[in-house]
């Protein structure tokens, strides 16, 4: 039940777009056509659930047996923009049809600031390998969500009224708020 | 010390391995790339990105 | 000494990161809440991009050009750890109360930017020259958000030294009963960005429209 709880919590009531400001530069810039957005937030579910794994357990049994914890930063990092050119070399082989939809997005994901945050977080938690892996699936489902509405919100933006001063990133910002307001009204659920 | 140092190594090593193996690797056919998805991105470090839109 | 400066003007005006590029909108959105924060956070997004432009500018003929992005992000997380270390060790408040974003400089765009389209590319003081200018629009950018929402969502300005939290330099408190403390919530940072930028782009647009009445005439 507790991991129930922990995955509503990450996903929508501290949705990690909404509230810690995670991802927001792909949520500019890629979220302009639903189906983009879709395959965007499919890329970073995979992406994420194996970094949490990978860093997790690079973490717990290679960093502090041999006391070096202060590589943390250096080690998820390379970890992580590893993992992305592998995965993208594994997609590039294996299939092309995936590759076409998604893999496209992989290597924005080295600076996304979504996965590298939730290896922080997950270490800073203190949570066990299966809070991990939870966590870092209901972040980046939290992110296909905002990311998806986001997406079909900015679509009917574009032939609403706007004032011309507000068009482009000022009204997509201001959605974003209105957006994060919403979600505020969740914050009593857990 | 010699650990931090030695793990250094190896994780760059690793890095940039799988780097110039992905770099070296053409994409399948029919994937090229379309850029109108991306030309809002200012994103630098995208692989993607064409070298004559800096 | 004239190009110099203008690189410098470049990054707090013509190419200021947040309102201008768009870039590092992660960071600057979470810690905009007070002012002492984003002085913080504008110091060591400064002392990372000076020490990652001219470590870059200063090897910039050894890297080989097929690995340079990788090699960039290992300089520069080295370079953001030592800030961490820094932080920790000379402002501990600071330090807990900017808690994550420390470490996410590393993913900052701004920083990997600069590095590929810059740095890269000129000399060890231009570079230097580019890095300054960019953090202080950088912090700059930061100041004023932190500003707007600190003055309008708690009624009041504060300022503590970052190097002695027990030090208030200024605590001006204006109104209390008619504070807005939206301002304060995520959604509150979304809203005031976007009405900055608004206003940025309603005075380019009247600009542009000033210029095509002028070549008419």
């Amino acid at each position: 039940m507790k991991l129930f709880e922990l995955f509503i919590s990450l996903a929508f009531v501290n949705n990690v777009v909404l509230s810690k400001f995670y991802a927001i530069c792909p949520l500019m810039g890629v979220s302009k056509k639903p189906k983009n957005a879709l395959n965007m937030g499919l890329a970073v579910i995979f992406v994420i659930v194996i970094a949490s794994i990978v860093t997790w357990l690079l973490y717990y049994y290679v960093l502090v047996p041999l006391d070096i914890i202060y590589m943390d930063l250096i080690t998820f990092i390379l970890v992580i923009a590893s993992l992305v050119q592998f995965l993208e070399m594994l997609l590039k082989k294996t299939s092309p049809e995936v590759y076409k939809a998604m893999g496209v997005y992989l290597p924005l994901i080295t600076t996304n600031c979504a996965v590298l945050g939730v290896a922080l977080d997950n270490i800073t938690a203190g949570y066990n390998l299966i809070e991990a892996i939870v966590a870092g699936f209901a972040v980046s489902f939290g992110f296909l969500a905002v990311i998806y509405i986001f997406a079909l919100i900015r679509e009917r933006l574009d032939y609403s009224d706007v004032p011309e001063a507000f068009r482009g990133a000022p009204i997509a910002l201001i959605s974003a708020g209105i957006m994060a307001c919403a979600i505020c009204g969740l914050a009593g659920l857990i | 010390m010699i650990y931090a140092v030695i793990w250094f190594v190896l994780i760059c090593a690793i890095y940039f391995t799988l780097y110039i193996l992905n770099h070296r690797t053409p994409a399948p056919e029919g994937c090229e790339f379309e850029s109108p998805a991306c030309a809002g991105c200012h994103n630098i470090a995208c692989t993607h990105r064409k070298d004559d839109e800096s | 000494m004239k190009d110099k400066l203008n690189i410098i003007k470049n990054g707090i005006i013509k190419e200021n990161p947040i309102f201008i590029m768009l870039l590092g909108l992660c960071s600057a959105l979470a810690i905009s809440t007070s002012l002492t924060n984003a002085v913080g956070m504008g110091m060591a997004v400064t002392f990372v991009l000076i020490m990652s432009n001219v470590i870059i500018s200063t090897i910039r003929h050894l890297i080989p050009d097929e690995i340079r992005i990788p090699v960039f992000i290992v300089i520069i997380a080295t370079a953001v750890k030592c800030v961490q270390f820094l932080m920790n060790a000379y402002t501990p408040a600071l330090y807990t109360s900017l808690g994550v974003f420390i470490p996410l400089i590393v993913v900052n765009c701004i920083i990997l930017g600069r590095a590929e389209s810059f740095a890269s590319k000129n000399s060890v003081i231009d570079s230097l020259c580019d890095a300054i200018g960019m953090g202080l629009g950088y912090t700059l950018a930061l100041l004023i958000i932190s500003a707007i929402r600190e003055l309008i969502g708690t009624g009041g300005l504060s300022f503590v030294n970052p190097f002695n939290a027990t030090q208030t330099i200024f605590r001006f408190s204006f109104f209390k009963s008619c504070a807005i403390s939206l301002l304060t919530q995520p959604s509150g940072a979304f809203i005031t960005l976007g009405c900055i930028l608004a206003y940025l782009q309603h005075r380019r647009l009247k600009k542009v429209i000033e210029i095509q009445k002028g070549e008419r005439k």
